[in-house]
């Protein structure tokens, strides 16, 4: 039965390995992410990505699809999903409304994919752009949710592997 | 002693074309209190029109308590704008475009209600609202016609599954805003979504650009009619780089594109392109000749002092005499200033507006001629939660050789 779930779920992730969010995930809106996050006092992750994007796809097909990984990331992570050219409308908590294109330029992604860490109320842990595997995307875990973010960069969390 | 020659020769050869700018004082169209906030972000960057001697600038915001469109106008020669107007009915209200008419008149249209809409504005009247689409559509935008009193319009409209572009005529009688033979650009059963068209016309035909997904990336995609013909078939207007990796992605996208014309034949296409993807999108222009049927080869705008930095919201605006500027925003010194270029043989270092300030974004620029060749410019300011939209004329002086 897990053999069946995981071809199922790669076949998902496969079929629409185009830069949209990867099948399976319950990635939400930017703005409903903030919400959620909020209320249930979790971290976000925030994907952007873009239509056509090869790494982003790559992403999807390679990384995604390990029931692992989804499984920890649904539990540790509101999932939000950010397409960087879209004109898909936000409101944001003070009440601004922008598009999903326009939340790219104030964050300054400039390329794509860029996977985002954030606290609750929006603030940015870590940038992480290009392509990840299943083990970048552990010790990122690692990195947030056992809080060392606030005591080390990224790269000395790698490097002493806590 | 060469490198003296080459260095004289460089400076004799940039006076030719040096040109100043002179620009009278900016001046402030709409400040809003904190928690309200302003957006200059139509389809096409249409947010300013001039009519003969009157300038007008629409945009949204929510000081009512939801988005709603406003409109503020002055004489050119005046030191400041008329109250905000406004003109929205229903809502919300988002992405408002304006096109000039004769006599200080303009057609303005938005966003309502999952429907795009239109009226006729000036200083003095507002006419009745006008529904342009029968269907759910979006992302209006408008330009002045070849032939005087008529505005053109374009829109994203969806069909069954996917957003297609459509185009209109409209003109006005008595007061009230008539759409006429409005058309899909593009007959073909679409593939994919079709978004955020900009629309020229000139004496040659009238011009259609648009975000295409059809590719499986977003390229611009630009159409072209002559007056009384149909659209013919659409073309790729931005050149992209395929994906570099096998099996996945369809090559850098592109997005945003802005049209402007001298209203002969020329016209001008510019839009935010990710070939160079590693440094963000940059701002990419294209000319025509024959109203937009053809482009020349694609020419990157900001200079190299931009070359690292992403570019956003790129506008275009062209002179009746043939003037070309292209204006956007970067950060290239920290904060976010809005930045233009002119194009006379190539395009020239970039320049700011009057008026930009460290520590306060400046961004989302607008620009219009007027008849005169007067560049009217506006954008917006963020500081600390609340937002201005400030505007400035400018005019280009050449330098003699």
């Amino acid at each position: 039965m897990r053999r069946i779930t995981g071809i199922l779920l790669c076949l998902l992730v496969s079929s629409i390995g185009w830069a949209d969010p990867p099948a399976g995930y319950p990635f939400v809106a930017y703005d409903e992410g903030l919400r959620l996050a909020r209320q249930q006092n979790k971290k976000i992750f925030l994907y952007f990505g873009r239509y056509g994007c090869g790494y982003c796809g790559k992403t999807n097909v390679e990384t995604f699809s390990n029931r692992d990984l989804r499984k920890l990331y649904i539990k540790h992570y509101i999932l939000v999903y950010v397409d960087a050219e879209s004109g898909r409308r936000l409101t944001l908590p003070e009440g601004e409304r922008i598009t999903e294109m326009e939340l790219g330029a104030r964050l300054n992604v400039f390329s794509s994919p860029v996977f985002l860490y954030l606290e609750p109320s929006g603030e940015i842990i870590l940038r992480a752009p290009g392509y990840k595997t299943v083990k970048d995307f552990e010790d990122f875990d690692r990195y947030v949710q056992g809080g060392y973010y606030r005591n080390q960069s990224i790269n000395e969390f790698l490097a002493g592997k806590s | 002693m060469r490198a003296v020659a080459i260095l004289l020769g460089y400076l004799v050869a940039s006076a030719v074309f040096a040109a100043d700018w002179q620009f009278q004082k900016p001046l402030v169209v709409t400040a809003a209190s904190r928690g309200v906030f302003c957006h200059l972000d139509a389809s096409g960057r249409k947010s300013l029109a001039v009519s003969d001697d009157t300038v007008a600038i629409v945009w949204e915001d929510n000081r009512s308590g939801s988005a709603q469109i406003y409109a503020a106008f002055k004489k050119i020669d005046a030191d400041g704008f008329t109250p905000p107007l406004r003109i929205s009915d229903a809502g919300p209200a988002y992405e408002p475009a304006v096109a000039a008419l004769p006599h200080g008149r303009f057609v303005a249209g938005w966003e309502a209600n999952g429907r795009v809409w239109s009226r006729l504005i000036s200083p003095t009247e507002k006419g009745p609202v006008t529904a342009l689409s029968s269907h759910p559509a979006q992302q209006l935008t408008l330009a002045r016609a070849a032939t005087e009193g008529k505005v053109v319009a374009a829109w994203a409209q969806r069909r069954d599954k996917w957003f297609q572009i459509m185009t209109a005529g409209l003109t006005v009688q008595n007061g009230v805003v008539v759409p006429r033979a409005a058309r899909l650009v593009d007959d073909e059963p679409p593939r994919d979504h079709q978004f955020y068209p900009a629309i020229a016309e000139s004496r040659a035909g009238v011009v259609v650009a648009w975000e295409d997904r059809r590719q499986g990336a977003t390229r611009i995609m630009t159409a072209f009619a002559p007056p009384a013909g149909g659209f013919g078939p659409p073309r790729v207007l931005n050149d992209f780089r395929a994906s570099r990796i096998a099996r996945f992605g369809n090559g850098t996208g592109a997005m945003r594109v802005v049209l402007a014309t001298d209203g002969q034949a020329n016209v001008t296409a510019a839009w935010l392109d990710k070939r160079d993807f590693e440094g963000g999108y940059d701002v990419y222009a294209a000319v025509s000749e024959d109203g937009g049927k053809t482009f020349a080869a694609d020419e990157i705008v900001q200079d190299m002092l931009g070359e690292n930095t992403p570019q956003w919201h790129a506008a275009v605006a062209m002179s009746r005499q043939g003037n070309i500027v292209v204006a956007w925003d970067d950060s290239r010194e920290g904060s976010k200033d809005v930045w233009f270029s002119t194009r006379e043989e190539s395009w020239s270092d970039d320049n700011t507006f009057p008026a930009m300030e460290d520590g306060r974004s400046e961004a989302h620029p607008v620009l219009a001629y007027d008849d005169h060749g007067r560049l009217h410019a506006a954008w917006l300011e963020l500081r600390q939660g609340a937002s201005v939209i400030r505007y400035v004329q400018g005019m280009q002086r050449f330098t003699p050789p």
